[in-house]
């Protein structure tokens, strides 16, 4: 057993786990993070990548709408290289509840959220495919947000002032004694080592997983594990956020990323905080639902589906509500009040958009509890330093003007060895993966990162396989590196099954038109031109 | 007025057209592009006969085993350097590890493992999607007994382009190797193989030299005159990745096959529709013309028979609709057969999906899978567009193909 000691552990590597441990680490707080799989891999990557202006509240739920728009205006700042300041829009449609829009737009105008009509003639201009339904457009700060790439970036800021994180590392107990919690057990999943960290504080910061950290001290939190299922299109069907102007529903938001549109999303309470399979039915009723917003939706070409859970917080005045109707706020808990045991904080509810107002928070009692007085200074500090306009300009002339600003918004401070590779040997310029942009030197160097132990690792911090092949000829592609990284044909053989059987659950419920002739190309790609063994099926 | 139509040029597309023209039918070919066979290895595979002809409804089942050997020495006769054994042949797949195949160029065909040798891979600078470490270590694996080494090379035409970090498709590097230029260089690559492996060392050990992209197949000596007919050492080339320079070159082939045999064709033409004789009660229909979209404009091509070859789901002669509302066949709406299931949870699975297809008699006209009647009299369906079979985890997507587009143009 392998026994280390710190400060603080923080458990859950989301946004608000990362979140916090960079805060802390500002503060010269000593702190690890343990997370059971790899960072983001829960709900922080599963969600439709908006960056709320707080509309979506204004009208139900004032608190959480006014901590939307002011962390909205803080993370267009400090977090400019994650977020693409799309803006968002109400839309009005023939026949929807005209006391909502009143309602609406004066919980607007109480929580300060900035609203523009937009005149209908250049709503349609400016979004082609959006309904003709449509009676009144509104714009709000709405914007869209990469969450592996705020989540990567807060985690490498968090390392420059000294914070400490270990992936594929699953907290078994807390570490009890005379009342108090004084640090974790937990197995590194790599090696089945076990680990035990000494700790003054442990956060538990675990999101759809809280209960069960906080059931391992004997207590009850009331976390409801809601689940919201999204469709990936193949490209942006629009230029902005389109939500619809009514009271939050199924089906009514549609985020543009990069080259690919989400549309979510739907909501049913589930039992255990992995549950990610979606069900068909929900993508049949997400596809008439987005009819309302976008008609003709039946002819866009779905790439993929997902789900992921929101772990709402039940306050005693929400006990009679479900997903949808329980406040979107968020709450710490202080066992020792609760309790009556010291040393173990959870924080429990809220959303992205609020992460970094989570952490501060936290970091605040946290701060508190040690004797720190130091303040918080995530709202000023950026997360992404400017790099110098040789390191542009290079990545520019090797790789093009496209890939070099996606390179250099993922990689920011180590984009300059990857730009000096490629200068060395121009053909690791090569893309691995034509839909991200991802060239040979930047997965090497992605490989370099002890963090990264599979090809679905590597898809996450390179966004690899996400785009239209899923996997299919960008794994591939990757072979000379994982084989070079990870060792022997078999470990490679093993990567691509892995990878596609992952990208494989998201396809499935979508299987039809373009994606399923792309799906048919993947096979006869593995099945037949590379010759792997076929699986028997389980029927 | 054609004997027979053929409606897509895929691999059976092209096997009932040449057969057909050969026979001395008058036949057109109406294609939108070289469908599949840009993905096509370079190696048929036929799978296990027998055991496939015992699954209900698989299209083996429409036919008997000298159908099978007749497609099978028809591939070889119109490209000889297909080689008929008894016993299933190897090759090297791109990534150097070796893959059994049924029907495979001289060229691929690996030697026996228990002999002893060396492999010289000879690695174009920037060829694409393709990893020598990788190769060689396969290869080293698969055969224990053999010395495995590599030789990079470049060439003058691409040297700029390769120094700015582009890379180079086998495509392109195919084309050189079939250019003159192309032939020269490689040879005196080989020659200076030969002096440094061969003086000095053993000169009995056997040196093998392994190309990653197509040199030697489909070359059509009507048109083209190879200018070295031997390279010093044997060659040995790997099947192809995608885009498949033996897809590229073979569809061409077959193309000239067709052309020469007085076939005529039609390129870049979707056939969407068809006329049909009024319909009677008691007897399947014929259908008389079909209409295709080309450059803008509408053709309807009249024919005694029509032989359907769309490519299924990949070739996308099956179009799957929104949450699969609706499922359709682009030319005949001939109705098909769509299994309950549609999806494995494992991706490396056969896949239920994979069985969509046409119904058919023996004759391989399509059936009504409701009442088991022919709906079309004078359509014949081959390879991809049949139900009922999996080509990619039953190894039999060649042979499928070959056979019934062969057995169609039998009753042309």
């Amino acid at each position: 057993m392998r026994e280390i000691s710190t400060q603080v552990v923080v458990i859950g590597g989301g946004a608000t786990g990362v979140g916090i441990l960079r805060d802390l680490s500002m503060r010269g707080i000593p702190a690890l993070l343990l997370e059971q799989g790899d960072l983001a891999h829960g709900t922080s990557s599963r969600f439709h990548g908006l960056l709320h202006s707080g509309g979506r509240y204004a009208v139900k739920d004032d608190k959480a709408a006014q901590e939307c728009i002011e962390e909205n205006t803080i993370l267009k700042t400090i977090a400019a290289h994650c977020i693409e300041d799309t803006y968002g829009w109400f839309v009005f449609l023939k026949g929807d509840d005209p006391n909502y829009l009143e309602l609406w737009l004066q919980g607007c105008d109480q929580v300060g959220i900035p609203v523009r009509e937009v005149p209908l003639e250049e709503g349609f201009r400016l979004e082609p495919l959006l309904t003709r339904q449509a009676t009144r457009i509104f714009e709000v700060p709405d914007a869209t947000v990469d969450g592996f790439k705020l989540l990567w970036s807060n985690v490498k800021s968090a390392e420059k002032y000294g914070g400490t994180y270990q992936t594929y590392c699953k907290v078994q107990s807390l570490w009890l004694e005379n009342g108090r919690v004084i640090g974790v057990y937990a197995e590194e999943l790599i090696t089945g080592e076990t680990l035990r960290v000494r700790s003054e504080i442990v956060v538990n910061a675990a999101g759809p997983w809280s209960a069960e950290i906080a059931a391992m001290a004997g207590f009850n939190v009331d976390v409801l594990k809601d689940k919201g299922s999204l469709l990936v299109f193949n490209q942006r069907l629009f230029n902005r956020v389109i939500n619809r102007l009514r009271v939050p529903g199924d089906g009514d938001i549609f985020v543009p990323h990069q080259t690919v549109t989400v549309f979510g999303t739907t909501s049913h309470t589930v039992e255990l905080p992995d549950d990610h399979q979606v069900d068909e039915q929900d993508i049949t009723y997400l596809i008439e639902l987005g009819q309302n917003l976008l008609e003709g939706i039946e002819q866009q070409r779905i790439v993929r589906s997902f789900a992921g859970i929101r772990p709402l917080y039940e306050s005693v005045e929400d006990q009679d509500q479900e997903g949808r109707g329980v406040s979107r706020n968020f709450v710490i808990i202080d066992h020792q009040k609760m309790d009556g045991v010291q040393g173990l904080v959870s924080i429990l509810g809220g959303k992205l958009t609020t992460y970094r107002l989570m952490a501060e928070k936290v970091s605040d009692w946290v701060a508190a509890k040690l004797g720190v007085d130091t303040a918080c200074r995530t709202a000023e500090e950026p997360l992404l330093n400017e790099q110098p306009a040789e390191v542009w300009d290079k990545a520019r002339q090797l790789i093009g003007v496209a890939a070099a600003n996606k390179m250099m918004e993922r990689l920011n401070e180590q984009a300059g060895a990857v730009v000096e590779a490629i200068a060395r040997q121009p053909l690791l310029g090569q893309f691995v993966c034509e839909c991200e942009m991802v060239t040979q030197a930047e997965v090497i160097h992605a490989l370099q990162d002890p963090a990264v132990n599979s090809l679905d690792d590597l898809r996450r911090q390179t966004r690899l396989g996400m785009g239209t092949c899923q996997g299919a000829y960008c794994s591939y592609r990757a072979t000379p590196m994982i084989q070079e990284a990870f060792g022997g044909w078999e470990r490679t053989v093993k990567e691509y099954r892995l990878l596609l059987a992952e990208r494989w659950r998201g396809i499935t419920p979508v299987l039809w038109g373009e994606q399923l002739r792309e799906s048919e190309l993947a096979r006869a790609l593995f099945l037949n031109v590379l010759d792997l063994k076929a699986e028997e099926s389980e029927g | 007025m054609w004997d027979a139509v053929v409606v897509g040029g895929g691999l059976a597309g092209w096997i009932a057209g040449i057969r057909a023209a050969q026979r001395g039918k008058k036949v057109l070919l109406v294609t939108e592009g070289v469908g599949t066979l840009f993905y096509f290895s370079g190696i048929f595979d036929y799978g296990d006969i027998e055991g496939l002809r015992h699954l209900p409804k698989h299209p083996y089942t429409l036919f008997n085993s000298e159908d099978i050997a007749q497609g099978q020495h028809f591939v070889q006769e119109i490209c000889p350097e297909y080689i008929i054994n008894e016993t299933p042949q190897s090759a090297f797949t791109v990534l150097g590890t070796v893959r059994q195949g049924d029907l495979m160029p001289r060229s691929m065909i690996l030697p026996d493992r228990q002999e002893q040798g060396r492999f010289v891979l000879l690695v174009p600078e920037g060829l694409k999607d393709f990893f020598p470490e990788v190769v060689m270590t396969n290869m080293a694996r698969e055969f224990p007994g053999w010395q495995v080494s590599a030789k990079r090379m470049r060439v003058d035409a691409l040297a700029e382009w390769v120094k700015l970090g582009k890379s180079v498709s086998s495509i392109d590097y195919s084309a050189i190797w079939r250019s003159e230029e192309g032939q020269r260089v490689l040879a005196h690559e080989i020659e200076e193989i030969k002096r440094q492996y061969q003086v000095g060392n053993k000169p009995q050990e056997k040196i093998i030299v392994v190309l990653p992209s197509l040199v030697k197949e489909y070359v059509d000596f009507s048109r083209t005159k190879p200018c070295i007919e031997e390279f010093s050492l044997p060659v040995l080339e790997m099947s192809s990745f995608v885009p498949s320079p033996h897809g590229r070159y073979f569809a061409e082939y077959l193309k000239h096959r067709f052309t020469d045999l007085g076939g005529e064709l039609m390129i870049g033409a979707r056939a969407v529709s068809l006329n049909q004789e009024s319909p009677s009660e008691n007897k399947a229909r014929t259908c008389q013309e079909v209409i295709v979209n080309s450059k803008g404009k509408s053709l309807c091509l009249k024919g005694k028979k029509f032989i359907l070859a769309t490519g299924g789901l990949l070739g996308g002669g099956i179009k799957v609709g929104m949450a699969r509302k609706s499922i359709h066949e682009g030319v005949f709406d001939l109705p098909l057969f769509v299994p309950k299931e549609w999806s494995e949870p494992q991706f490396f699975a056969s896949q239920p999906f994979a069985q969509i297809g046409v119904e058919t008699d023996e004759l391989m006209r399509p059936l009504d899978p409701e009442r088991g009647e022919v709906v079309w009299d004078n359509v014949h369906v081959v390879g991809r567009m049949l139900a009922h079979w999996d080509p990619w985890t039953q190894r039999c997507g060649g042979g499928v193909s070959v056979t019934s587009g062969y057995a169609a143009a039998e009753l042309v």
